[in-house]
Parts: structure tokens; C-alpha cells; sequence
């Protein structure tokens, strides 16, 4: 990934756009002067790529995708559609500066339930991970975006529907592709808005100067077919509550 | 009186009593022999600075027939340094790197920890902290401990990994963010370790006084 982030910055372009934390680290590893707009990072003052939200003062700036309510919500979807919930697994890319943010959110909020951190980095971290949580039984999962988790979504939404895990994906990214439900934000939103910031930046704004912005709508996908799927009944509470549904 | 005598009737606390009176508070050191691996020995001496050579007999006391070979005499740059509420910086020279290793810990609530509970640490490594309990008989080092760290009616359970030789465990970094944040404001932690091979290991360990024991850990953390 650095190397790939030193090739990118020798090609002295007039702005970058880093999608996640890990990319963004790479590329705030390999300048800082170039201007960096990001999307998709939880906490970028936890990073440590701004300094503030409300004034960067660097060159990075961009879309957060987070916000710490996040993580009650992601647990009270998992209790809503699995009542006797005993045990949540929360996958996430351990190396990734986005994983402590989620994961203090959800342990935050985390009454009634054991919580199972699993840091993971490669597909057979996962499928551990997820054996984990089946062995302890009555489990949950709560999958946190990252370039790991996205890469091996299949694995993972297979992984559930093999087992019949109720799973909560904190992008709808996993819901479109089978996963039982996603709550988080609209990643086009983020796109269009990096999408404004590169514009103002190639009209002589300075990253310092553009705050981060952070996520103001949060969207409830659930898949129906996933959910028949695996035998599993969504409370019309739950369905009303949905911005979109997969049927 | 003693806080023991109370229960000394029970034959299962009598046993956490004896090791109270013998061992009183604890010492813990860092064991050069051991690289990095930190051994929390319990000790009849509550006092501040450099371990005297004349305090093997307790730490002789404190472990397991076998275990004293693992360690060494203190060395005079090993220290360690009273914190608040029974907090105790330690610092001792790493042998393998020659730097100065720094870690705060704690012994556990005797009442209502197993004797194999010794207690916890918090480490500085490479400029992150670190989370580990120590036991006082070591546990394979090819295991996968499981964890559940029970606090403020939430439970959590990790995977562990051994530090050779075995008598402590690392718990992965997200514990030891914990640690760093919603701990700080908590009175008692509750740990259960289980290797799957071995009776599972109960400990309680009071958290009064971590917030200041962190942050001067932080503060030795960046100046070694």
C-alpha cells in the first residue's frame, strides 16, 4: 500500500483522494503537502490526519462516514431481529486506525450482551472470528467497513447465512450483496461530497481551510431475501423503520 | 484485625488470607531473563524504589517450586515507584534492546481473586500500551487464552495471546484502549481467564487511581 501511495504522489497530481484510513495513512505517509480529501474513515482526528475537525490544519480533509450513536444502534438492530442475543462479534480490520472507533462506540453501548472483539486482517481471521461467535452460541455480528471486510464480503455474508448469523453491516455495501441488514451512511453522499471539496480544491482552496465533515443522514437497508433465506422473521417495527428494503 | 480474619473459618478464603498475610501488598518487577516479560510477584513489602537483593525470600515464597530460576536477581537499574492507590511504576532495563521497558501495575483484590491471579499490567511497547494480565503459574505458551473482562455490567471476551514464558498473557490492543478510556472513570475490574486446559482464573482488580497511574505511564512512555 505505501509503495503504491509513493508512485501515486510522484506523479505530483494536483489532488488525491484516499478512500478509507488505511489508504489515507499511506498517502498522508507519503506527502504532506499534496492535498488529501478522504471518504470512508471513522475518527480522522483519532488517525491523526486533522488536528480539528472544524480546521484540519494540514492537507488532508474530507468525509467521515462515522459518528459514535453508531454503535447503540448497530446493537439495537442485532437485539431487534435476534432476542436472545447472548454474544455480538464485532468483525473489524484490526489494522485499520477506524477499528477503535467503532469499537469503543459499540462497547459503549454494549448492556446485556458479551461483546467479542475480532480484529481481523485476512480472510482466515475471519472465518476464526466467525467460528468463534457460532461456538458460543446464540452470537451476532456486527461488520465494521474496511478494505478487509469489503474485500472478503462474500466470505463473511456467506459465512452468516451458513450459520444463520444475525448480522448488522455499518455499510449498505453488504446489505445489496446479501448481508441481512447495513445501517450507516450513503457512501455516494461521501463521493459527492469529496467530489465538491477536489473542485474547490483545484480553484485554490486550501484542505486547511475546509472542515470534515461528518455524517448527518444514516440509512437502514434490510434484505428480505437474506432474511427468509436463513428463516428469520423481521419485526414489521424494524421494516417500518427502513429506508430501503430488498425484497 | 485484618481485613482476613473475618473469613479465616473458610477454608477457601483462608487460603487467599494466607497469601495476603505472607505476601501483604505486591512487588512487581520486570524480569530481564524473560525479555520484555513482566512477572508480578506477590510481596510482604510495600515500599518505593530500587528491590534490594534481601527481598528473595518472599519472591521465593510468592511462586511455584521451578519458577525462581526464571528470575534473576534485581538489577540496581530496576525500579519501581509508588503511584496512587496502589498503582506502581515500574521500569527495569530490556536486555535484548538495552532500553529502558516502563509498565504500570496493579495487584489484585485478594478476597476475590484466585491465587493464580497476580494481577495487571499495563506496558508501554514501541509507543503503545499494552494490556496484560500476570499469573503466577505460566500457562502454555501455544495457547489461545480466552478473556472475559466483566465491568459496569458489560462483558467482553477476547483472545489472548502467551508471553513466553507463560505467566502473563497480552490482550489485543482494543482492551487496552479500554484501558485508556472508559476504565479511567471505573472503580473494579472483573477478569475470568480460561485456557481451556487449566481450572479457569477469576481476578478482581480494583481501578481506583488508573487514571493517574496512565497517564504518568503515558508520560514515561514518551520519554523512554
Amino acid at each position: 500500500m505505501q509503495a503504491l501511495a509513493t508512485e501515486l504522489v510522484a506523479l505530483a497530481p494536483d489532488v488525491l483522494l484516499g478512500v478509507g484510513s488505511t489508504v489515507t495513512l499511506a498517502l498522508q505517509q507519503a506527502t504532506r503537502s499534496i492535498p488529501i480529501v478522504f471518504v470512508q474513515v471513522a475518527d480522522p482526528v483519532f488517525a491523526g490526519f486533522v488536528s480539528n475537525l472544524v480546521r484540519p490544519n494540514s492537507n488532508i480533509t474530507g468525509f467521515s462516514n462515522f459518528r459514535s450513536v453508531m454503535g447503540a444502534k448497530l446493537l439495537d438492530l442485532l437485539k431487534a431481529c435476534a432476542p436472545h442475543l447472548e454474544n455480538v462479534m464485532i468483525v473489524a480490520d484490526r489494522t485499520s486506525p477506524s477499528w477503535l472507533p467503532y469499537f469503543r462506540a459499540i462497547e459503549a453501548a454494549s448492556f446485556g450482551v458479551r461483546l467479542m472483539p475480532g480484529g481481523v486482517s485476512d480472510a482466515g481471521e475471519i472465518e476464526r472470528a466467525i467460528n468463534a461467535v457460532v461456538a458460543a452460541q446464540n452470537g451476532g455480528l456486527i461488520v465494521t467497513p474496511s478494505n478487509v471486510t469489503t474485500a472478503n464480503h462474500e466470505l463473511i455474508i456467506g459465512q452468516a447465512a451458513r450459520h444463520r448469523l444475525r448480522a448488522v453491516y455499518a455499510s449498505r455495501f453488504f446489505a445489496v450483496n446479501g448481508g441481512l441488514m447495513s445501517y450507516g451512511v450513503d457512501a455516494a453522499d461521501l463521493y459527492r461530497g469529496a467530489a465538491s471539496y477536489i473542485d474547490q480544491i483545484l480553484h485554490g482552496a486550501k484542505p486547511a481551510d475546509l472542515p470534515v465533515q461528518l455524517p448527518t443522514k444514516f440509512d437502514l437497508t434490510i434484505n428480505l431475501k437474506t432474511a427468509k433465506a436463513v428463516g428469520l422473521e423481521i419485526p414489521s417495527t424494524l421494516l417500518a423503520e427502513a429506508d430501503g428494503v430488498i425484497e | 484485625m485484618t481485613g482476613c480474619e473475618p473469613l479465616l473459618h473458610v477454608a477457601r478464603h483462608a487460603r487467599r488470607c494466607r497469601t495476603a498475610g505472607l505476601f501483604g501488598l505486591a512487588l512487581a518487577l520486570l524480569s530481564p531473563s524473560a525479555g520484555t516479560e513482566p512477572v508480578l510477584a506477590r510481596h510482604a513489602d510495600g515500599g518505593s524504589s530500587a528491590a534490594p537483593a534481601n527481598r528473595a525470600p518472599a519472591l521465593t515464597r510468592a511462586l511455584p517450586a521451578g519458577s525462581l530460576a526464571q528470575l534473576p536477581p534485581p538489577r540496581s537499574e530496576d525500579s519501581t515507584t509508588n503511584l496512587e492507590a496502589g498503582w506502581r511504576l515500574l521500569r527495569a532495563a530490556d536486555p535484548r534492546s538495552g532500553r529502558e521497558s516502563v509498565a504500570v501495575s496493579h495487584t489484585p483484590d485478594l478476597l476475590r481473586s484466585d491465587p493464580a491471579f497476580a494481577g495487571m499490567m499495563l506496558r508501554c511497547s514501541g509507543g503503545e500500551i499494552e494490556l496484560l494480565f500476570v499469573l503466577v503459574r505460566p500457562l502454555s505458551p501455544r495457547s489461545r487464552p480466552q478473556v472475559i473482562l466483566n465491568f459496569e455490567g458489560k462483558s467482553l471476551r477476547f483472545e489472548a495471546t502467551v508471553v513466553p514464558p507463560g505467566t502473563s498473557i497480552r490482550l489485543p490492543p482494543e482492551a487496552a484502549a479500554l484501558a485508556g478510556g472508559a476504565w479511567l472513570s471505573m472503580s473494579e475490574l472483573s477478569v475470568v481467564i480460561d485456557d481451556g486446559a487449566t481450572t479457569k482464573i477469576n481476578g478482581v482488580v480494583i481501578l481506583q487511581g488508573l487514571r493517574s497511574a496512565y497517564a504518568a505511564l503515558r508520560t514515561a512512555c514518551a520519554t523512554t
